[in-house]
């Protein structure tokens, strides 16, 4: 009684592909409230996923639903344990809290399809420029600082601790050139995986960001078999929280947020001019989210060049 | 004196990255509070908190999904307020009217029937939908202060001009700054009533005049903020223009400035052939390279604030208009050359750190007229050699303050700057402004202090002296307290400068070069003494006067409130009529059922 009372139907103006992908048409249950903080609110799926639920707007996760609501507004109104469930007949019966349409979303790629014509020359080249743009435009915030430390061997001398202990996990890739193995991303991910300030710290962040770089480069489809999968997913598990973990999840499948898939497109394009807009607007993700993962991408470049 | 390390673990809770900063900065700044990490538990993260020193066994027992309050404090109480100012953060709030007993309106029509004759809307909620909200207001025949930002141009000019078909005035979009009849709107200095009447489209060059003449003893009458944009080309400087004829006509203003970053050049030839005018005398003060082509009898034109305000002043003492560039006083030229001498020969840099962007904008030009190559991030020349060039900073830019709180609301931003310039063996000045007055930080003078002492503490070991300049933008009255603030500046070993010119000028001197006024500027101003100035009779001009505004300065603010509570509870504390609406997005944040519904009405 109380539930149906408190019951709200809101329409689903655009999701990823990768949300669109774990709720099929005929799934009723869609989860229940995980969390709900700022403009976001967190739906734990039945099958352990979790949605990212938004106002309108750019998508801010890989699993993200833009709602024609504004979520803040929500918040009271869906308890952590709420239902959601997708508007649909024979959902009726469920005392649900949240009720999704979601037929006529409008879908998104969320994905950075590997790309022709990466040659190490142009990786070098991204890698440079981008590296420069945040030592322009950001050269505090985050991990920017160990781009400097990293490139002119300062050591880490001078670094906050969570900076310093990232430096300590990249420097040994900067002293000898070697090709990068999946051994390599496997190492980085245990030393990176849950270190750092904020919602998801800023070692995931980074993690994130040099995914994307081993997807587009085309390194990560041909080399991600089961093992590696589960040892990947193994150290997410235990290293780092259940919602960073998602994205860490995601991105390892190739799913990505909105302005970290825009900015990666545009670094990637024959045209060159177009990146720093999205680099702009990634920058405003988070406290220093934005800035740590496009870190990633930075010396993820470098490493893959 | 002791060190007492505490732990709170709050489980399963989730909060984004801006609000767990901004409660880290929060609890440090408590009093006796040292240290502060704010983190979810995951083993990296625990690790690092037990190098640090943080963890302890309660701490120990928070894992990745829960979020860990580390504090050390000097003395147990300390450290257990810090976690219980925590605790009482993360409780979610409930909703404030419940709390009072009695609903708090939910709409600007709501808040209408509590306060009926209400004559001014204060919006601050998201760009999106403070458009809205302002027609809405205008339609209910509300003059509206528009604090929020991202609004854009067609519907800026959109709102003027149902405002001026109103005959009422939009102060904004992005108007920080108001006095209306002695009442403080949004960030504002407590200033004493007088008759000078200030216009400005730029927030912090208003803060600065004001406080300069109240530094001389003269009060204002109004002072009306318009936005930065007013002085666009597209929006020909509308509300400016309509401030200016509304001042023209009020009793109790004598005297005119009219402050803007840079103008269209179209646009500052317009108001300045209004404001001649006006029948009034009127100082301009375009802060940058604006060049007036002619200016006409009555009309005053600053190349600093500090000018502006000199003009200004003198003009309403009715006493001879200062002839003399303005010079350093003695006391801070020896100062400075004590300070040189302490320099090595290759410290030859300026780095400006600033919170309020037209005082970096001024400092820029007057640097850039002393000194070669002074990159800074206003005009995109920041990044082309920063290591060898002088810097000016305006850390409230943009880019500065992505994903945290303006500086003048949280001044600590300027810290790693300051490190960063101190780490510089080529700087020998860095040039700070503090920014009092409501709404600002509670002690930003302490917070640049302590981040001075950790500037001074990387110079020394390095073997270099750093000489640090600042200047106190405030009103002696101001809540954070004038004196206080720039006592404490004092004894941490900076050097105090009087006006935001004066302080390049100091740090220029420091050099052992002397900072000039443009002498043009000069010219133009002559040697006619206000009380013998005849000035042309006052006729019509082609803004039309808003019709409501003398009321407004008659009366004084009755204000609906929207967005931000701050500026609700800062217009109480001035005994103004005024209601909050606890707003949310209309129609739930969806925009087209909002629209349909607008529609219905």
């Amino acid at each position: 009684m109380q539930a149906r009372a408190t019951s709200l139907t809101i329409q689903v103006r655009r999701w990823s592909q990768a949300a669109a992908s774990l709720l099929p048409p005929q799934q009723e249950v869609i989860g229940r409230v995980h969390s709900c903080y700022a403009r976001i609110l967190n739906v734990h799926t039945p099958g352990g996923r979790l949605l990212t639920l938004q106002g309108e707007g750019i998508l801010q996760a890989p699993l993200g639903l833009a709602l024609t609501t504004d979520v803040a507004a929500l918040g009271t109104c869906l308890p952590v344990g709420a239902l959601v469930v997708q508007d649909m007949p024979l959902a009726k019966r469920y005392p649900a809290a949240l009720r999704l349409r979601c037929a006529d979303a409008l879908v998104w790629d969320g994905q950075v399809p590997a790309q022709p014509g990466l040659t190490p020359s142009v990786l070098a080249s991204r890698a440079h420029g981008l590296a420069d743009w945040l030592c322009r435009h950001a050269p505090t915030r985050g991990l920017t600082p160990i781009l400097l430390a990293l490139e002119h061997g300062y050591g880490p001398m001078g670094l906050s601790a969570i900076n310093a202990a990232v430096y300590t996990a990249l420097a040994p890739l900067w002293g000898e050139p070697q090709a990068f193995a999946i051994p390599t991303l496997l190492t980085l991910v245990k030393a990176l995986v849950g270190l750092g300030e904020g919602l998801t710290p800023a070692g995931d962040d980074f993690l994130v960001g040099l995914l994307a770089v081993l997807h587009v480069t085309g390194f990560l489809p041909c080399r991600a078999t089961s093992p590696v999968r589960e040892q990947f997913c193994q150290c997410v598990r235990l290293g780092t929280s259940q919602l960073s973990g998602e994205f860490l999840r995601c991105a390892f499948e190739g799913h990505f947020a909105e302005p970290l898939v825009m900015l990666v497109r545009a670094l990637c394009a024959p045209a060159t001019d177009a990146w720093p807009a999205h680099a702009t607007t990634l920058a405003t993700v988070g406290h220093s989210s934005g800035i740590d993962a496009m870190v990633g991408i930075a010396l993820g470049c470098r490493l893959l060049a | 004196m002791g060190t007492y390390i505490r732990c709170l673990v709050l489980f399963s809770t989730y909060r984004d990255s801006v609000w767990l900063m901004h409660l880290s900065h929060t609890l440090e700044s408590l009093p006796g509070v040292q240290r502060v990490a704010v983190m979810m538990g995951t083993p990296h993260n625990k690790a690092l908190l037990q190098q640090a020193g943080l963890l302890t066994a309660e701490g120990e027992a928070g894992g990745a999904n829960d979020l860990l309050v580390c504090v050390q404090a000097e003395t147990s109480t300390a450290a257990a307020e810090a976690l219980r100012q925590a605790t009482v953060r993360m409780t979610p709030q409930q909703g404030r009217g419940a709390a009072t007993g009695a609903a708090a309106p939910r709409t600007l029509e709501t808040g209408l029937r509590r306060l009926p004759d209400a004559n001014l809307a204060g919006i601050s909620v998201p760009g999106t939908y403070a458009v809205h909200e302002a027609r809405k207001a205008l339609q209910h025949g509300l003059h509206v202060f528009l604090f929020s930002a991202h609004v854009d141009l067609e519907a800026e000019a959109s709102l003027k001009n149902l405002a001026a078909q109103q005959g009422l005035l939009v102060m904004g979009p992005d108007c920080g700054t108001a006095i209306l009849n002695g009442v403080p709107l949004g960030f504002a200095n407590q200033l004493p009533r007088g008759p000078v009447g200030l216009i400005a489209a730029s927030g912090t060059g208003l803060q600065q005049v004001s406080c300069l003449l109240a530094g001389q003893g003269i009060g204002v009458s109004q002072a009306i903020g318009v936005g930065g944009r007013d002085v666009h080309e597209r929006i020909g400087g509308h509300s400016m223009r309509a401030a200016l004829q509304a001042l023209a006509r009020d009793a109790d203003t004598r005297v005119l400035v009219l402050i803007a970053k840079p103008p269209a050049a179209s646009v500052a030839a317009q108001l300045a052939r209004e404001a001649a005018q006006t029948g009034k005398p009127c100082v301009l003060a375009f802060v940058g390279e604006t060049v007036l082509a002619a200016v006409s009898e009555g009309v005053y034109p600053a190349a600093t604030l500090e000018e502006a305000a000199l003009l200004a002043g003198a003009l309403a003492r009715g006493a001879p208009l200062p002839m003399e560039l303005a010079a350093l006083p003695a006391s801070h030229a020896a100062a400075a050359q004590a300070a040189r001498t302490a320099l090595q020969p290759r410290q030859r840099l300026v780095h400006a750190l600033y919170c309020g962007g037209t005082l970096a904008h001024e400092a820029l030009g007057l640097l850039r007229r002393a000194l070669d190559s002074v990159v800074s991030n206003l005009d995109g020349t920041l990044g082309v050699a920063p290591a060898t060039t002088h810097v000016v900073l305006d850390l409230g830019a943009e880019e500065f303050t992505q994903g945290r709180p303006h500086p003048m609301i949280d001044p600590s931003a300027r810290r790693p700057y300051l490190i960063e310039a101190a780490s510089n063996p080529d700087v020998a000045v860095v040039l700070a402004d503090v920014m009092l007055g409501w709404g600002a930080h509670a002690d930003p003078a302490g917070t640049l202090a302590a981040a001075w002492q950790e500037a001074q503490a990387v110079a020394r070991a390095a073997g270099r002296a750093l000489v640090g300049i600042a200047h106190v933008c405030g009103a002696p009255e101001d809540p954070q307290g004038f004196a206080q603030q720039c006592q404490s500046l004092r004894e941490h070993g900076l050097l105090l400068a009087d006006s935001n010119a004066q302080a390049v000028r100091l740090a220029t001197a420091v050099l052992g070069v002397y900072a000039q006024d443009s002498p043009a500027q000069r010219l133009a101003v002559g040697n006619t003494a206000p009380g013998a100035a005849v000035l042309p009779q006052a006729q019509p001009l082609s803004v039309p006067l808003p019709a409501r505004l003398p009321e407004l300065f008659m009366t004084g603010p009755r204000v609906v409130n929207l967005g931000l509570e701050l500026f609700a509870t800062q217009l109480a504390a001035h005994g103004v009529p005024v209601v909050h609406v606890d707003w949310r997005p209309p129609a739930g944040g969806d925009t087209r059922l909002a629209s349909l519904l607008e529609r219905l009405r």
